[in-house]
């Protein structure tokens, strides 16, 4: 367990529950938020949310409250359970215990339709050309941008043409992204979107995110790379022995003195050890 | 969304197998082309040559037809659980369209492509039959060789529709029975291909998902024997039948009026087995779509 942070949800800032506005809103913009976002400040609200893989609990009985409108570093070791949250949220996992609301909405066809989610393995058919993703989106996605993803290909190189399982590990990954970024969504998942491309490409892709996203959007990242990413977040939800370790905004964390890569290894080196 | 997800169902599946149509077509060109050789010319080798590889052809057709089918089925069913609970299931299942709208595009698709290959095979089969069949006649007996394979298929309905009481059965009548015996195979094979899909579908829910692919064979074929024994328990206590008749279709629970019917010359057919595997159809369907939208977990 966390030393200095306790067992339970770091929240040092009792406003830190109640979440202040997203960036740059006026009242004017929350009344023209989206269908997923009005009614509720919050983009997720889970309770009690329990799952395990046969008998082994990823996520025991966990319950936090993420802010719209921030971009969210989703931290913890490997098996903690970033992805397993990840696929809950975007509907691709029902075999779990508790409550999840996305934007005040029960996950179904109305959150999917405002979120947009990036695993972190290639979802398109190998036989898909880039174009097909393309057309893909367009068919079943309102808020795609068909336009805007043809240029981001033609900018990042991408050959409409070209069939997936010709492409590199790294071109496939920036085509996902590429797709999930052209859509002007209410809440984007990212999961691990850094993970297995080399520095450079670390760069272009973060570079791609945090220039396109829906403004107002909430952004949640997994990663363990947080030194590339800590500049960036809002907002830090740390998993742990299948626990919420840390949920707060990183000013609160910054106001320990502490770089965010330094509280993640003192939270989370306490979670390897007990696992 | 329904026809996008039906496009795309389609094009998914037949990515899979346009190969082996394509071998088809292939072969039948060749077949088509062999006609048009005079085997004639180099005596009775010639002709002996001719036949060995007409033969060949048509049983590479066959086989090659027959192959279709296992490819097909092979095809739509692997197709379903990759797209649905594989990687790309993390797309199919965050798209925002219910479990039901999903479901239906695969079935409609998969169905279509298995139906479709039974057809080429049974075209495959028959046509290769002709083929030879109208070669060798053709030494002998010339255009005569078809009303032949005519008069044959003409005796052999007759004979099938005496075997099950029907006497002097008219042409009108002949087609209803052949296109109601084609709408229940038509149903089977979509009850067929929608039993996998709940198969597979229940193999990646919990606790069903321990037993991994060998799970989703005991569930079809557990899926299998209970819409079967429904469909029996029924029959046993309801028979429906279908008379028809050259100018009417009449249903009837008598079945002295099925007797009357085909000493009539009429078509009595029972629906209580296929009336029964509509319903089943339905609740097999109605229970896959609401495992898609609660229960099922991508891989």
């Amino acid at each position: 367990m966390a030393k200095d942070f306790g067992s339970g949800t770091y929240s040092p800032d009792p406003l830190e529950n109640s979440p202040a506005a997203p960036r740059g809103e006026t009242p004017s913009e929350k009344t023209a938020a989206s269908a997923v976002s009005q009614g509720d400040k919050y983009a997720f609200k889970v309770r009690d949310l329990t799952k395990d893989y046969d008998g082994h609990v990823v996520l025991n009985n966990i319950s936090f409250d993420i802010p719209r409108g921030k971009i969210v570093g989703l931290l913890g070791p490997n098996g903690c359970g970033k992805s397993t949250l990840m696929k809950i949220l975007a509907g691709v996992i029902h075999d779990y215990t508790g409550n999840i609301k996305i934007g005040g909405r029960p996950i179904g066809i109305g959150s999917k339709a405002h979120l947009a989610y990036l695993p972190d393995r290639t979802y398109f058919p190998e036989r898909f050309r880039t174009v097909d993703c393309i057309n893909y989106f367009a068919d079943f996605f309102a808020d795609f941008d068909k336009v805007k993803a043809i240029e981001f290909a033609a900018k990042f190189g991408l050959d409409l043409n070209q069939r997936i399982k010709t492409m590199s590990k790294g071109m496939q990954e920036k085509l996902q992204l590429l797709m999930v970024m052209s859509r002007a969504a209410d809440i984007y998942l990212l999961d691990e979107p850094l993970g297995g491309v080399d520095p450079a490409a670390r760069a272009v892709i973060l570079d791609i995110i945090m220039s396109n996203y829906k403004e107002n959007a909430t952004v949640v990242i997994s990663t363990h790379l947080v030194n590339d990413l800590e500049h960036s977040f809002d907002h830090v939800l740390m998993l742990g022995h299948g626990s919420v370790l840390v949920n707060t905004g990183i000013d609160t964390l910054r106001s320990t003195g502490k770089s965010v890569e330094e509280i993640f290894k003192e939270v989370i080196g306490d979670a390897w050890e007990v696992d | 969304m329904l026809g996008k997800l039906t496009k795309n169902a389609f094009k998914s599946n037949a990515a899979g197998i346009y190969n082996i149509y394509i071998a088809e077509g292939i072969i039948t060109v060749i077949m088509l082309i062999l006609l048009l050789v005079d085997w004639t010319k180099w005596g009775d080798t010639g002709v002996g040559l001719g036949l060995a590889i007409k033969c060949i052809s048509s049983a590479a057709l066959c086989i090659a037809a027959a192959i279709g089918i296992v490819m097909t089925l092979v095809a739509v069913f692997s197709d379903f659980k990759r797209s649905m609970y594989g990687i790309e299931g993390h797309l199919t299942l965050s798209l925002p369209v219910r479990g039901s709208s999903l479901l239906f595009a695969k079935w409609l698709s998969g169905a279509f492509w298995v139906i479709l290959s039974y057809l080429v095979f049974c075209l495959a089969a028959s046509g290769s039959a002709m083929y030879i069949f109208r070669h060798s006649m053709s030494i002998v007996e010339g255009d005569a060789a078809y009303s032949s394979i005519y008069q044959i298929a003409t005796e052999m309905v007759k004979q099938l529709c005496e075997s099950a009481g029907i006497t002097t059965p008219s042409f009108k009548v002949i087609g209803y029975i052949v296109t109601m015996y084609a709408f229940d195979g038509g149903v089977r094979a979509c009850e067929f291909v929608l039993l996998v899909f709940f198969a597979i579908t229940l193999a990646h829910c919990r606790p069903f998902e321990k037993l991994g692919k060998l799970g989703a064979v005991l569930y079809f074929f557990a899926g299998t024997f209970i819409t079967q024994t429904f469909a029996s328990l029924v029959t046993k206590l309801v028979k429906i039948y279908i008379v028809v008749s050259d100018t009417a279709f009449t249903f009837t629970l008598s079945e002295n009026e099925v007797q009357a019917a085909w000493k009539m010359g009429f078509g009595a057919y029972s629906i209580t087995n296929l009336y029964c595997t509509v319903i089943m159809t339905v609740v097999v369907f109605l229970v896959t779509s609401f495992l898609i939208d609660r229960k099922v977990n991508a891989e």
